[in-house]
């Protein structure tokens, strides 16, 4: 499978990504690049209006599992929907840092996956809105593989 | 009553009053979040197992995001609790480590208290559990930054209201 089939393979695995909306590309160096459309039910605070940490930070465990499962899939040889559904990274921790208060607005992701190792594999990812430059919030997460 | 039903966990050694609301923002309610328990810098919350909040369709467990939303909206109440509905919180960090796996079909429970509080951060630990509070599926650490902006805190309803059952 390609990268792009890969990809839309295992977001179409996880149910609560369509939930948020989010979809998933592959930028100009072939890493997934994700988006999460702006919609009222991922508010937390009303009056701002500001988007909830928890709408933020389980988009980028989203993005951050879809770019390790894509880096993964070259050496597990993922080859068909039904494996990659097997295949999801499953979080062991994760750290994120609120930065900037996220308005109504879409928001941007990429991860980049630091380590893969045999047992634990750690990726950073990042979502922004209007300027790249500017993230809202970031995240270090640590995964492992599920067991075959 | 439907079989996965939210029921007031039992938490025992812990002083905290049952209660029964809605989320007051909308991811809140967005993940189904209700209030179910109010205590001293403590709040106690559940969400009902959804189809639509699964992270792998194939094993029908709730994704990790959801159980860090829930927990950083339990933990934003404790914070508007703590400091007297007074102040506007918002995140400034947290951080959460999945226990053990989820299990499907099952409703996922919260637990969040403030351990410390000062004037401008509060800091909480946390943790999400199925039928077994002393079986957490994640634990959850963090701080608020308080005052965070010019808004009325809106988490949670004040005074809370009494169980419709009760």
């Amino acid at each position: 499978m390609h990268d792009a089939e890969l990809v839309k393979a295992f977001l179409a695995a996880i149910p609560y990504a369509q939930k948020l909306g989010v979809t998933a590309a592959l930028g100009d160096d072939g890493r997934v690049t994700c988006t999460m459309p702006f919609n009222d039910n991922h508010i937390g605070n009303k009056q701002l209006p500001a988007l909830h940490g928890g709408s933020l930070a389980s988009f980028l465990e989203i993005t951050a599992i879809l770019e390790l499962a894509r880096q993964r899939a070259a050496i597990q040889q993922v080859d068909s929907v039904e494996a990659a559904h097997s295949a999801v990274p499953l979080p062991v921790n994760v750290t994120v840092q609120y930065l900037r208060s996220a308005g109504a607005l879409p928001c941007t992701a990429e991860a980049t996956v630091l380590k893969i190792g045999r047992r634990t594999s750690t990726v950073f990812a990042q979502v922004w809105q209007d300027d790249a430059a500017k993230p809202v919030t970031s995240m270090t997460g640590v995964f492992i593989q599920p067991k075959a | 009553m439907s079989d996965n039903e939210l029921i007031f966990p039992d938490l025992p050694g812990i002083d905290i009053t049952p209660v029964h609301q809605g989320s007051r923002s909308p991811m809140g309610a967005n993940i189904g979040m209700n209030y179910l328990g109010v205590g001293d810098k403590r709040i106690c919350t559940g969400l009902k197992w959804d189809a639509a909040l699964v992270g792998n369709a194939e094993t029908g467990v709730l994704h990790g995001g959801v159980v860090t939303a829930l927990i950083d909206e339990t933990a934003g109440g404790a914070t508007v609790l703590a400091t007297g509905h007074k102040v506007s919180v918002a995140t400034i960090d947290l951080r959460v480590d999945y226990m053990r796996p989820a299990e499907p079909h099952k409703n996922l429970y919260c637990t969040a208290y403030i351990y410390r509080l000062t004037e401008r951060v509060a800091f909480f630990n946390a943790e999400a559990f199925h039928d077994d509070p002393t079986k957490p599926i994640a634990v959850g650490t963090g701080t608020f930054m308080l005052g965070a902006n010019a808004t009325v805190p809106d988490i949670l309803g004040s005074p809370f209201k009494e169980p419709n059952n009760a």
